[in-house]
């Protein structure tokens, strides 16, 4: 295991080394993360691996898919802050934040965290192209008035049972923007019984 | 200038860091009552070999046991320390050699030490360095805390030949065996001796890719040590 000290170019009689000696400062944002309590430790990383080798997701997707130097969950974590968050505003959502990655660090980086806080960062900027696309922010918006509510959530899963599960595996949406997801994606099957009853009935067993 | 501009932001967050994290007094920094043990421990545990020429004159015989585990019969030296200071036999092709600092190349056969020497001149060339199976150095100190080897350009030995060989061995006087990383940083020396610093703990090793651990890759996979007077 090697560390070297340099202190400048070579000196009269020493048998080793270079004539000349430049040291050229990157910044690259570095100093921005720096001012970040909670962003500053991505610095720390001392680029050992360990996080990607830890990563469910890193793991499926491959390196290539980050497309950038660094990847797996500290490329994740390191390129938006690089780059910035509009060069690389997915990067901060390729995870699903197990946490395996901080749990592995021998640095301890909080890198879920760090996730989080890029994540909600890149909504503030409104560049997620996701939410551009009208129609589909249309359905999240209706996805997420039912899901912020268990009411409205458990009505809902209600109604769609209701429609037999054959049916909803069959459903073909006919209008071209929401018929590119039908037609390439395999609809989850619906429980029979819903957790929410199984695990009343377990209760009241016991 | 971007640069004051660079290290104006980093003096300002890291004056700012320092009073909220630095802990109120240094750790502890482990004392041995045996140094030269601890110092064996730390490089065995990471495939160093630790060889003892302190009491008996038996160098010549070490010599022959690194020969025998490096499977070589020849030694590289840039320093004619050892020559003077062991009755070590060798004949010089050229006897200005030492005074103009050029490489020596030792010939040893049939591991009965007896040391004919031939001389290269620097720049070494490249079929020369590819052929070297065994280099020597002198280190300027040792750490007894982590196994580790402090080479100094400023001494007589360069860097070169202890990176690039597969097998190397370097001298270390007992003297210069420190117990820990405090009293190597305290070497006022240290930071002012030379234009570089090489702190090597054992042989070159790396598990970057997959955790699987491999030696030799980026310098030396046999590591010795021979602690003499």
């Amino acid at each position: 295991v090697y560390e070297l000290g340099y202190r400048g170019p070579r000196r009269s009689g020493e048998l080793d080394g270079p004539s000349e000696f430049y040291l050229v400062l990157v910044d690259n944002g570095r100093t921005s993360m720096l001012s970040d309590p909670l962003l500053s430790q991505t610095l720390f990383c001392i680029r050992c691996g360990a996080c990607l080798s830890a990563c469910p997701v890193y793991q499926n997707i491959g390196g290539h898919a980050y497309g950038s130097t660094y990847c797996g969950p500290i490329g994740a974590i390191l390129t938006p802050q690089l780059d910035g968050l509009s060069e690389a505003p997915e990067h901060p959502f390729v995870s699903s934040l197990c946490g395996a990655c901080s749990e592995t660090c021998p640095v301890k980086i909080e890198i879920p965290h760090i996730l989080l806080e890029l994540r909600a960062r890149v909504k503030k900027r409104h560049t997620d192209r996701a939410s551009r696309i009208p129609v589909e922010r249309f359905g999240f918006r209706i996805w997420s008035y039912i899901m912020s509510s268990p009411q409205r959530y458990e009505r809902m899963s209600r109604w769609l049972r209701r429609l037999s599960p054959g049916k909803i595996q069959k459903m073909d949406l006919p209008v071209p923007p929401l018929s590119r997801w039908t037609e390439e994606r395999e609809r989850p099957e619906l429980a029979p019984t819903p957790f929410r009853e199984l695990y009343e009935s377990e209760r009241t067993k016991a | 200038l971007s640069r004051s501009i660079i290290l104006g932001k980093l003096q300002r967050f890291l004056a700012n860091q320092a009073q909220q994290t630095l802990p109120e007094r240094l750790p502890e920094f482990p004392q041995f009552d045996d140094p030269v043990d601890s110092f064996r421990r730390e490089l065995e545990a990471v495939g160093g070999v630790v060889l003892d020429g302190r009491h008996q004159d038996n160098i010549p015989a070490l010599l022959s046991e690194v020969l025998r585990q490096a499977g070589t019969t020849e030694i590289f030296w840039e320093s004619p320390e050892i020559f003077e200071k062991y009755p070590l036999t060798f004949r010089l092709r050229d006897t200005k050699a030492f005074e103009t600092r050029q490489l020596v190349y030792s010939s040893h056969r049939r591991f009965d030490v007896q040391f004919p020497v031939v001389l290269h001149s620097k720049p070494y060339s490249r079929t020369l360095l590819e052929s070297i199976e065994l280099s020597a150095s002198h280190a300027a100190y040792g750490v007894a805390e982590t196994g580790t080897i402090v080479h100094q350009v400023s001494a007589p030995t360069g860097r070169l030949l202890s990176v690039m060989p597969p097998a190397h061995l370097a001298f270390l006087s007992p003297q210069r065996l420190l117990m820990n990383c405090r009293d190597l940083f305290d070497r006022p020396d240290l930071t002012r001796a030379g234009s570089t610093t090489t702190f090597v703990t054992g042989p070159s090793q790396t598990a970057d890719i997959e955790k699987i651990l491999v030696r030799g890759v980026h310098g030396p996979h046999q590591w010795f040590v021979i602690l003499t007077d």
